[in-house]
């Protein structure tokens, strides 16, 4: 072998091993998780979300909600997460399973979004919040994912969805503030995050 | 330094644009001299001198190895794909035997799972199609008989609490086992103000074991005889 | 050592490099003239961006410039816009030159920097239309992904084939071992991540361990090697000393190669992954401290002696500058895989500053520095002003400074506010407002130094540049007066 073959092989070697470890390895030892179902009560943990909310996800990732929030909980000695109330025990990989895509993030610009569904577990909050975010907290910095909603005359009722809004948040008189497709599936897959369920290698505390 | 600008043109560069076999039509209308100063100017290509690595860097190398090695065994949990926390195994030392469970609270689970769908949540049954459970005489009657039912199922008319009801109900025996039959009927039995004493996986083996050459589903008749 | 420092090389390898430049000339001017248009293209939506950070409602309603939009249009047009394609320049000319061959295939180069361009210019596009993948540093749709993949492949093409017709007889120098890797592990990782996340996605949470490996690889081991290249060069080339210790250079490339496909799963602590994974990933982070201060030092002691020219030359002075900013980077990085620093400070601004230093600090300076060597060469005249370029690096320079004190500042409140439960969010948020307006100020000062730096790279393009001849200093002492002729 000549210097150069000896270089090539060297380049493609050193770096096949760290692929190999870091991507390879991994792959194949959670690559192909099953569902969790337990023996006992039947339950089959991470629960398949509905269509809106994998459709949801599209939506998630085209308006960059993965900038600021996390979908991640760190068990209690590795961060306040659990404290923070984001969670009632550590995520797992088992956690991901259903998700086409996943969002992990890599800043809390926002809160950790792993159980948004449990904490705010109502679409009509949910809605209100992504058309103005300051609509609920005065101090938020989140922007306003207002281009989502369409705000239309009334004609004959108001609509079941139309958002609560009000004082400088409100539509003129006579109009309604109603989610698109969009917005409905964002808020069905906010909503489907949840991981309140126990799981072999992740067991929920005792209360 | 400034010598080298006015320094005899190299033979080579005037026919560097004719040469090339793919060069673009450049035409030089400068003083060609003058517009290469930048790269004639240059000092030589760079080339690595001798000096020999130092020791120390060795000492380096070595202590980063020992480290490296320390600390990947410490939390390598195992190289497990399933081993998440550092301290998995203090954490599954800590969290101790598993605590007894709830008769009641699993079998409301089970009976949601896979009785719900006939005698509804509320155990009141669907009038004229499937009997009721709350109240029932058999669901608080014997505690072998009623296992006996879940077991190996119910055919054709049967009166419960003055109704008479005519319909099949699917033997559970082959799908449940005895701890979830016990547990759903210790359920039954103490739901919607029923108040039986509970039924423990133990009885459900013993009548399962008892009747286990059965293979067709109760009649009312065998069943006001049961025992 | 053959011949003596401070005298330009013979007149023989001076018509050879004349001929060489002369040969790339048209490819590396496409790529710089792309790479500054994208650098603009990136100053636009950054400072649109770090605006909105504070400032929630400003621009905010319409789809096409929501934060989650602008942001990755920020991240792609400085990444793959303004350090691919600058990369792509200095790749060319090293290697020509370092290969003492003319290039070849030229037009395939032009070819590929067009689709480059037009992939990136449409994915950037479709990104603020709602197409992201919303995977940090792979935002661009699919069909952006396939034209930069073709465009990459033409650039192998023409690599391959270059390498082929290089001068034989010549010693291989440290730059090229670094951009033959780094052209090799690019498509490596950029293809295996697209495939894997993209195109056949790979399930749950291995998706978090393939984007994170490939957004710290695509720092590390596509920019890290070429800003390493040319530093390698452009330090003894300037100063006309050797590298200081072949064997050093040797141990700091092998280390390297070994290490860097390792990283990147650093900060991941407490994450949804194997815990091994996150050790392997702390301890090379540590163990690539190892090429680091072989690296620093072999720097450090070309430059030792020659600090007059690092203030004068424009070249030496952003070239020394990113080579220390990359220090100071690697060994934050080697910190910020702990678990005890993660439990504090991971998913803070500090990770936005380790980015920023990584890409404005280390890399981007020493392209800097690269451009003010290499265009009085293809153009055949003298940058115009010395002023220009001292107010391009003095607000370059206090603009990193001043994002990194406060986006520091603010990541540390921020980690011990997070980690504080009783600290409610509405309190971590306001305490933040400050730091991410201090950040904006950063964003104004690196705006006017890439300003400065587009309008006086145009003057260059116009040929309105000094009169070649004598280089442009940046300051006139008696020191450097004798050895000015030679930069």
């Amino acid at each position: 072998m000549n210097r150069l073959s000896v270089l090539f092989v060297g380049i493609f070697t050193s770096f096949l091993i760290g692929w190999i470890a870091m991507v390879r390895v991994p792959l194949g030892q959670i690559g192909r998780l099953q569902p969790d179902v337990n023996e006992e009560t039947g339950d089959i943990f991470p629960p398949t979300p509905s269509g809106l909310a994998i459709a949801g996800e599209k939506v998630y990732a085209a308006n960059g909600c993965v900038y600021c929030h996390t979908q991640i909980v760190r068990p209690e000695e590795e961060g306040s997460d659990i404290a923070r109330k984001w969670g009632d025990r550590r995520t797992v990989a088992r956690d991901y399973i259903r998700q086409t895509i996943t969002f992990p993030g890599t800043q809390r610009i926002g809160p950790d979004l792993t159980n948004v569904g449990v904490r705010y577990n109502d679409a009509k909050w949910q809605h209100q919040h992504l058309y103005n975010p300051r609509s609920i907290n005065a101090w938020s910095r989140m922007p306003s994912f207002d281009y989502l909603y369409v705000t239309r005359k009334i004609v004959g009722q108001k609509s079941d969805e139309a958002l609560d809004l009000k004082g400088e948040f409100a539509p003129p008189a006579g109009y309604e503030v109603v989610p698109t497709t969009e917005a409905r599936e964002l808020v069905a897959y906010l909503l489907s995050l949840n991981r309140n369920y126990p799981l072999k290698e992740a067991p929920l505390p005792e209360k | 330094m400034s010598t080298t600008d006015s320094s005899p043109t190299p033979p080579d560069e005037t026919r560097v644009p004719d040469n090339a076999p793919d060069a673009p039509d450049y035409v030089e209308t400068v003083d060609v001299g003058k517009i290469h100063a930048a790269i004639k100017r240059e000092r030589v290509e760079p080339v690595s001198g001798n000096e020999p690595a130092p020791l120390w860097l060795l000492v380096f190398v070595l202590v980063l190895a020992f480290w490296s090695g320390a600390y990947l065994m410490s939390y390598s949990g195992g190289f497990s794909g399933l081993v998440y926390d550092t301290n998995a195994a203090e954490k599954a030392a800590a969290s101790g035997p598993v605590k007894a469970e709830d008769p009641v609270a699993m079998g409301e689970r089970y009976f949601k799972q896979t009785c719900a769908v006939c005698h509804q949540a509320t155990g009141l049954g669907m009038p004229g199609t499937y009997p009721p459970l709350a109240g029932s005489e058999y669901a608080l009657g014997d505690e072998r008989r009623v296992a006996a039912i879940v077991l190996h199922g119910v055919s054709g008319p049967i009166t419960v609490h003055g109704q008479t009801f005519n319909n099949q109900m699917q033997a559970w025996g082959p799908t449940l086992n005895d701890k979830r039959i016990a547990y759903i009927l210790t359920y039954v039995r103490q739901a919607w103000g029923n108040n039986a004493p509970a039924i423990k996986p133990e009885t459900v083996a013993e009548v399962r074991k008892a009747t286990a050459s059965r293979n067709s589903a109760w009649t009312e008749a065998e069943l006001k005889a049961f025992k | 050592m053959s011949t003596t420092p401070s005298i330009p090389a013979d007149s023989e390898a001076t018509a050879e490099r004349i001929a060489i430049d002369h040969s790339t000339r048209g490819p590396v001017l496409i790529f710089f003239i792309s790479a500054v248009v994208w650098l603009l293209a990136a100053t636009f939506f950054g400072i649109i961006d770090s605006f909105k950070q504070h400032n929630p409602e400003f621009l905010g309603h319409v789809s096409w410039l929501t934060y989650g939009r602008i942001h990755a249009a920020y991240l792609n047009a400085l990444t793959l816009g303004w350090g691919t394609t600058g990369s792509f320049g200095v790749i060319i000319w090293l290697l020509a030159r370092l290969d003492h061959a003319r290039l070849r295939i030229r037009s395939v180069l032009v070819l590929s920097c067009w689709l480059w361009n037009i992939g990136l210019g449409l994915g950037i596009l479709g990104v603020l239309g709602g197409l992201s993948t919303g995977i940090e540093f792979l935002e661009l749709p699919g069909f952006a992904a396939v034209i930069l993949f073709v465009s990459y492949s033409l650039m192998a093409v023409w690599g391959v084939v270059n390498f082929a017709a290089r001068d034989v007889r010549r010693p291989l120098f440290i730059s090229q071992l670094y951009l033959l890797a780094a052209l090799f592990w690019f498509p490596w990782a950029y293809g295996s991540a697209q495939f894997l996340l993209h195109f056949s996605p790979v399930q749950g949470s291995i998706q978090g361990i393939v984007a994170s490996w490939y957004a710290h690889n695509f720092l590390t081991l596509w920019f890290t090697p070429i800003g390493l290249a040319a530093a390698y060069y452009f330090i003894p080339k300037v100063t006309g000393k050797p590298i200081y210790s072949y064997s050093l250079a040797n141990i700091g490339f092998w280390t390297f190669a070994l290490f860097v496909g390792w990283n990147g799963a650093y900060y991941l602590t407490g994450g949804p992954y194997p815990v091994w994974v996150v050790t392997a990933s702390i301890v090379a982070a540590v163990l690539m401290l190892i090429p680091v201060s072989v690296v620093a030092i072999n720097h450090h002691m070309t430059v030792k002696g020659s600090f007059a020219l690092v203030h004068s030359s424009p070249t030496l002075r952003f070239v020394v500058f990113g080579a220390i900013a990359y220090t100071v980077a690697s060994v934050q990085e080697a910190l910020m895989g702990f678990r005890t620093y993660g439990k504090f400070f991971d998913y803070t601004l500090i990770s936005v500053a380790h980015v920023h230093l990584v890409i404005y600090g280390f890399f981007s300076m020493i392209l800097f520095g690269a451009i003010y060597y290499i265009m009085p060469r293809l153009i055949g005249c003298e940058w115009r002003s010395a002023m220009l370029i001292r107010l391009h690096f003095a607000a370059s320079f206090f603009g990193i400074l001043l994002m990194m004190a406060v986006l520091h500042v603010g990541g540390v409140r921020q980690g011990i506010d997070l980690s504080d439960a009783t600290v409610t969010f509405e309190q971590v948020t306001a305490h933040a407002m400050f730091c991410l307006t201090g950040r904006t100020a950063a964003m104004m000062l690196l705006t006017l130094a890439n300003f400065v730096f587009a309008y006086h790279f145009v003057l260059m393009l116009l040929h309105l540049g000094l009169p070649a001849g004598k280089p442009t200093l940046l300051s006139e002492s008696p020191a450097v007066e004798k050895e000015a002729a030679t930069l």
